[in-house]
């Protein structure tokens, strides 16, 4: 099982943080990660001022070649408003520049704003999603592409370069509407759940779909991965974790640090979410151990992610968080699971 | 093709020997099948009642998604919909609400699930408009004999899953309810109330505004007496 951490580098507002000085410290966890034994590390994309960063590539350009063994992924791209063969060339180039361990998680967005910006009909993001996942997998295949859509210029015998390293890893990106999940499974691509808010139970609904809808397609069962992604805090113990970590998360999920969509959690409501069977993963190395565990019995997941730093958490207690991980939360699982 | 139990429309109708009150229960249809809508066809059904659900996907793929994420509920095509249930819920993307049969809703009572919030569904030309709620706007867009109820809108899919309560529990959350017919806001109130949430009638679709999401109750976990209160308070001080 893939243990992981992910940075969607909001920045605070009312924090000394720049986009600057938040790409120096996703930069840092990346490379902390890998020193500590995690499996996967994640950037998110995102279009507006109140993120670092826009272009991931980039970013993981830089922990590549500080680095030697962890996965770089996406968390996600916004691949509904991009163009396809672009997104191909940065992760190709990103797999070469790391020998290979580029990934590319694709997503909707949970955002209007990219749409304006790229010039795309948000009004069309089921058929946009739809149209560029297509053409991203066949420029995966390598070879001179004939390919027709709506959204973008037609290609013909294109040669789109560089060929990639080896295969270049592709995952859905599902929040919590089934047909996603259903879609998915059909096209035999791993899927990166989203367990935001909500239980394990509501986990296991979309992913017994998505594996029923992928064993229907004819896809094999090793083919059917599921990673799970969840906001997170290792801590000492519970009870200092779920302390800790309050402020940060409540500012994080306002609404001002959302463009307006967010709301207001309340501490009761945040230890409810951190209970057994809820989507918070924030507790002590032993009790995110045992969650990491449950999730894997009941889901089956393949992967795990937390989202290290949200909501302007300081320096040291992400890199706190993501030591704990490394160190004491990944051996007991890796343990567990080799017994 | 997906071995299917419950595509036959007649087959699924409610049984005469099924428990006592569900003859007289309204049959509901819920246009989505996405988070909202499983989430309200989850509810239904475990309050007995019969409940049908579409999509714009074919019935084959809705079947395949409700056997895992809503076992029980039935999957029909969106016409169909319209003659098997009683009350039609609408829980697609506001962006694509148009693609809807409105036009054949004369005569039902529909209950709007749908918000405009602009960071997530982009500047909608026909909505972008901060006098006019988007209940009214939809309603327009329905015959005159199609009774348009806002409610459920203003409660995450995830709480709404979590906080259903039996009728009388202290710490049960309220919806409120806003619509201009007082028949169809008293059905939907009983619906409400069978789903497990405490009905909590909020005016007509022109003061709805109070149930978006720059409004004073949206995500928020609330009792009917707190409710109330927020929503009275607000409206004088729109008033004032
Ligand atoms: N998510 C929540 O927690 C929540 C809570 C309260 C209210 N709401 C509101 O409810 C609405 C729906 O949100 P959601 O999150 O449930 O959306 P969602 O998860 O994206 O699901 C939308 C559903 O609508 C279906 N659909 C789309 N076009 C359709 C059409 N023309 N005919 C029939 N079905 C169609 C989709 O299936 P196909 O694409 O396969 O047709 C999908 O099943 C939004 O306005 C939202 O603001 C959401």
């Amino acid at each position: 099982m893939e243990l992981g951490v992910f940075s969607l580098s909001d920045i605070y507002p009312d924090s000394p943080d720049t986009a600057a000085s938040r790409i120096d410290d996703i930069i840092s966890y990346g490379i902390l990660a890998e020193q500590h034994g995690l499996d996967v590390y994640g950037i998110g994309e995102h279009h507006t001022r109140q993120f670092a960063v826009s272009s991931p590539a980039v970013v993981h350009a830089a922990i590549a070649r500080a680095t030697q063994r962890i996965k770089l992924t996406t968390t996600a791209s916004v691949l509904s408003v991009l163009d396809p063969v672009r997104v191909y060339q940065d992760f190709a180039t990103l797999d070469l520049v790391s020998h290979g361990r580029a990934e590319i998680i694709a997503g909707r967005s949970a955002f209007a704003e990219p749409f304006a910006l790229f010039g795309e009909d948000i009004a069309q993001l089921d058929d946009l999603f739809a149209e560029k996942l297509d053409l991203l997998l066949r420029l995966r295949e390598q070879k001179p592409l004939t390919w027709e859509g709506r959204f973008r210029p037609p290609l013909h015998e294109a040669e789109v370069n560089p060929p990639a390293h080896g295969d270049l890893p592709v995952w859905v990106a599902v929040g919590g509407t089934p047909s996603s999940a259903l879609r998915a499974g059909r096209l035999g691509l791993p899927m990166a759940l989203g367990l935001i808010g909500g239980t394990i139970d509501h986990a296991k609904r979309l992913i017994d779909l998505y594996r029923s809808a992928g064993r229907e397609a004819g896809h094999p069962a090793e083919r059917l991965t599921v990673g799970i992604t969840s906001h997170f805090y290792v801590g000492q113990s519970q009870e200092q974790a779920l302390e800790e970590f309050y402020p940060y998360y409540h500012r994080y999920l306002s609404p001002e640090t959302n463009g307006g969509r967010g709301f207001y959690v309340d501490r009761p409501t945040m230890q409810a979410m951190a209970s057994r069977r809820g989507a918070l993963i924030v507790g002590g190395p032993r009790e995110v151990s045992e969650k990491i565990l449950e999730m894997r019995s009941v889901l089956g997941i393949d992967r795990f992610l937390g989202q290290v730093d949200l909501g302007g958490m300081p320096q040291q207690m992400v890199r706190d968080s993501i030591q704990r991980f490394g160190d004491d939360v990944a051996p007991a699982v890796r343990h567990v699971l080799a017994t | 093709m997906v071995p299917s139990r419950t595509l036959s429309p007649t087959a699924n109708l409610p049984q005469e020997n099924s428990t006592m009150n569900s003859a007289s229960r309204p049959v509901i249809g819920i246009f989505g099948a996405g988070k909202s809508g499983v989430a309200i066809a989850r509810l239904a059904l475990d309050a007995g009642y019969t409940v049908h659900v579409a999509t714009s996907g074919t019935v084959e793929d809705t079947d395949q998604l409700l056997r895992f994420v809503a076992p029980g509920v039935i999957a029909a095509t969106v016409r169909d919909l319209l003659t098997l249930a009683d009350i039609l819920i609408i829980a697609v993307p506001l962006r694509r609400f148009r693609e809807l049969p409105l036009h054949a809703m004369a005569g039902h009572i529909v209950i709007d699930v749908m918000n405009y919030w602009p960071p997530i569904d982009g500047t909608l030309p026909d909505f972008n408009n901060a006098e006019r709620p988007s209940s009214v706007i939809i309603q327009e867009a329905l015959p005159d004999t199609a009774q348009l109820v806002k409610t459920f809108n203003h409660l995450g899919y995830h709480q709404m899953e979590d906080l259903p309560r039996p009728t009388g529990a202290p710490d049960r959350t309220a919806l409120a309810i806003a619509g201009d017919d007082a028949d169809a806001v008293e059905t939907v109130a009983r619906l409400v109330d069978d789903l497990g949430f405490e009905p909590l009638p909020a005016g007509p679709l022109t003061a709805s505004d109070r149930l978006e999401p720059d409004g004073p109750v949206f995500g928020r976990q609330l009792d009917a007496m707190d409710m109330r209160r927020i929503l009275q308070t607000d409206h004088s001080e729109q008033a004032a």
